[in-house]
């Protein structure tokens, strides 16, 4: 399986972006990995290089519950971007509120809603479903 | 002898009586002038007997008289009409009498008196007398002539059909017989009454008893028929069967005593409206639904009781009305508020109907009803109320069952991929920094279960831990708590809280509400400005309000105010913030059964308004 170029963490748990990283190494799921702790920070990140397909991710992997700009603020502003790259974006959520998947399911941009933790396994099915799109 | 016939000339003009006299042997004939008169012929003519005869329509009877005292000697009298020689009819009483000498009758005289008035008045009376007869027997309806003791003299057939007894039945009773026992008293003093002349006639109803046992209601009108000296002849009775209009006004009555039993034991007030003039008419318990005796109204106009609807719901009301008056509602039916007598406001139903239209499609009546229905709705307010509290406690079961999940998910879904990560791991340097996160993540895993608790412990306390607490008392406890902090960064506190206010509260959520409160606006304070914050409570009816105001950096409401009292949700790059402190005090304002609000402007401050139940 071709390994991404660049994936993306949107999350504010420390230790859980640091494990994910390594899990990601394990699995080689990507050359460049891009770590955000709110949903500011990610699009303070990306909306200066918009116009440059070749650094923006691939995948973003994205939590719901995060202070100042969450998931879903996140989201409203990432669907306004017009952008010349297909970008995957993947819930990972501790999340069982039928709301929030309700609500997942009404944005046309999120692939799938996963539930921590996140395994190998799931990392390896993310990788097989871009790469067959 | 002389002075009797003397007599006789003077008295014979006075009755008008004609005199005659014929001699058979001779055929002299004396004629008096009224004889002239009678026959109509002149002053000096005579008639022979013959003739006279001839004018007799009947002359056969007339010569038939005559010859009989000819040969009887025996003196007549009869009553002939007779046709004069100039055409009058008249009828005339003649008298004749004979004088015999040796067994022959030699002369006969008599007298001859116009009698036609007299005789046609007979003829009229019989007549009259006819006409009633047959009147009396034919009418439909029922006749009696009955005698001053009460038997039956005559009655018709009317009457016979009526009471079902034919005459001869009727004759051998008196009509205190046939009359009920409860309305004989009243047609007997009546009768006495007429009899002694007080009254010209009377008329009653009453009920007789039919052959076959029934009662029949009657109509009775009587009059007394006196002799020409005012002595009481019999009584003339009608007598009308009325049993069908009685027994229909009887259901009426019925129907009526019905209505008004059911209206009663509803407990409704009716009212009808003259939509036109406004004039209304109210029943008693309208008016007492009010508290209002029905005197006390003294304007009845439907205005007068229009402006006792509270002003929040007239509106309404005079809508549901016209919905009515144009017709698009077949009923007018409205719910709302009325002042009581005593000034309290009152829940009533209001409902009504137009029964009366003109022709421009105008209402013109209007009937209605006014039903207490005070106990219902505050009954229905409760409940609401009740539903309120318990959907909200729901709510946020629900939401803190989504937040222990979540909560307890991160932590051990992280413990979770730390174990497997070490299980996988073989540098060492690696494995140890995984097992110092494996610890960070341990105690924060405790640290999330101790708020947990805490959240717990708001929600178990109920209304047993509440304290009657003094308001101005408490806000200053809290300043002297928090007076280092706020003495380290200038603040300026300003108090305005009535000394008098006091609420019942649990003791420690109100310290903890406070404390939060003001130390957000301590952290979240704008340092290029002097921290100002504010501190107010007001009375808004029964319930208190607290408002902290402060001139801090703001919140972004649009951004965040859907979660600002979530669990572990901050807004600033602020290292102190938790996420746990309004969520903490947004917990221990629902469980005391209050409200908070937060309005805030971005870059100019933010307030904090407390209503305590």
């Amino acid at each position: 399986m071709k390994k991404l170029d660049i994936a993306c963490i949107i999350d504010d748990d420390k230790i859980f972006t640091y494990v994910l990283s390594k899990q990601m190494k394990v699995v080689d799921f990507c050359e460049n990995l891009l770590v955000f702790h709110n949903g500011l920070e990610a699009i303070k990140y990306l909306k200066p290089i918009l116009e440059s397909p070749e650094v923006l991710p691939d995948v973003i992997l994205l939590d719901l519950n995060m202070p100042i700009m969450d998931g879903w603020q996140f989201l409203d502003e990432f669907v306004k971007f017009k952008v010349n790259k297909k970008i995957t974006v993947y819930i990972v959520s501790s999340s069982i509120d039928v709301a929030d998947h309700a609500k997942a399911a009404t944005y046309k941009a999120i692939s799938s809603f996963y539930i921590k933790p996140i395994s190998r396994q799931d990392l390896a099915n993310m990788l097989e479903q871009v790469s067959l799109s | 002898m002389h002075k009797k016939l003397e007599l006789y000339e003077k008295v014979t003009p006075l009755a008008q009586l004609g005199i005659w006299q014929r001699n058979l042997i001779t055929g002299e004939i004396y004629w008096n002038e009224y004889i002239r008169d009678i026959y109509e012929v002149g002053p000096e003519d005579y008639l022979t007997l013959n003739d006279a005869s001839e004018s007799y329509l009947d002359k056969e009877a007339a010569c038939e008289m005559i010859e009989y005292a000819i040969s009887t000697g025996q003196p007549q009298v009869g009553e002939f009409k007779m046709l004069t020689v100039k055409g009058t009819f008249k009828w005339v009483r003649m008298r004749v009498n004979t004088t015999f000498e040796d067994d022959q009758c030699t002369e006969i005289y008599g007298t001859l008196e116009d009698i036609t008035s007299q005789v046609s008045m007979i003829r009229a009376l019989e007549e009259r007398e006819e006409k009633f007869h047959q009147a009396f027997d034919h009418a439909p309806i029922g006749m009696a002539i009955v005698s001053t003791e009460g038997h039956w003299i005559k009655v018709n057939n009317s009457l016979c059909s009526l009471l079902g007894y034919d005459e001869d039945e009727f004759l051998k009773h008196t009509f205190q017989e046939f009359t009920h026992p409860d309305d004989l008293d009243i047609d007997l003093s009546y009768m006495h009454r007429l009899l002694n002349k007080e009254i010209p006639s009377y008329n009653m109803e009453k009920r007789y008893f039919h052959k076959d046992g029934h009662q029949i209601w009657i109509y009775l009108s009587v009059t007394l028929v006196r002799d020409t000296d005012g002595l009481p002849l019999y009584f003339i009775s009608q007598i009308k069967d009325i049993t069908e209009r009685k027994r229909s006004t009887e259901i009426l009555l019925q129907e009526r005593q019905r209505l008004d039993n059911i209206i009663k034991s509803t407990q409704v007030g009716t009212w009808e409206w003259n939509v036109q003039t406004d004039e209304t008419i109210h029943n008693k318990r309208s008016a007492a639904i009010f508290g209002y005796h029905p005197n006390e109204i003294v304007a009845n106009m439907m205005n007068t009781w229009h402006n006792f609807i509270h002003p929040d719901d007239r509106e309404i009301n005079f809508a549901e009305l016209e919905k009515c008056f144009k017709k698009q509602e077949k009923f007018y039916a409205c719910e709302c508020r009325m002042m009581h007598k005593n000034g309290s406001w009152l829940w009533v139903e209001i409902r009504g109907k137009v029964i009366k239209w003109d022709d421009n499609n105008n209402p013109i009546l209007m009937l209605g009803t006014y039903a207490d229905i005070h106990q219902r709705k505050t009954m229905e307010q409760e409940r609401k109320k009740a539903m309120e509290v318990i959907s909200g406690q729901n709510g946020r079961l629900l939401n803190f069952a989504h937040i222990v999940s979540h909560n307890l998910r991160s932590h051990t879904g992280n413990i979770q991929m730390l174990l497997d990560m070490i299980n996988h791991e073989t540098e060492e340097d690696e494995k140890q920094k995984m097992m110092q996160m494996l610890v960070i993540n341990t105690s924060n895993l405790q640290q999330t279960l101790s708020h947990l608790n805490e959240v717990v412990d708001v929600h178990s306390k109920g209304e047993y831990s509440k304290k009657i607490l003094n308001l101005h008392k408490e806000v200053y406890r809290m300043l002297e708590v928090l007076s280092q902090s706020l003495r380290q960064v200038n603040a300026i506190k300003i108090v305005e809280v009535d000394p008098d206010i006091n609420i019942q509260y649990d003791p420690a959520y109100l310290e903890s509400i406070l404390l939060n409160l003001v130390t957000n606006c301590v952290k979240y304070r704008d340092t290029d400005r002097q921290l100002h914050i504010h501190i107010k409570a007001y009375k808004e009816g029964n319930i208190v309000v607290l408002e902290i105001t402060d001139n801090g950096i703001g919140i972004d409401l649009k951004l965040h105010g859907h979660k600002l009292f979530g669990m572990y949700k901050t807004f600033h790059d602020n290292n102190d913030a938790r996420g746990i402190g309004l969520f903490l005090v947004k917990n221990q304002v629902d469980a005391m059964g209050g409200k908070i609000e937060a309005s805030s402007v971005l870059g100019q401050g933010t307030t904090f308004r407390i209503e305590f139940s």
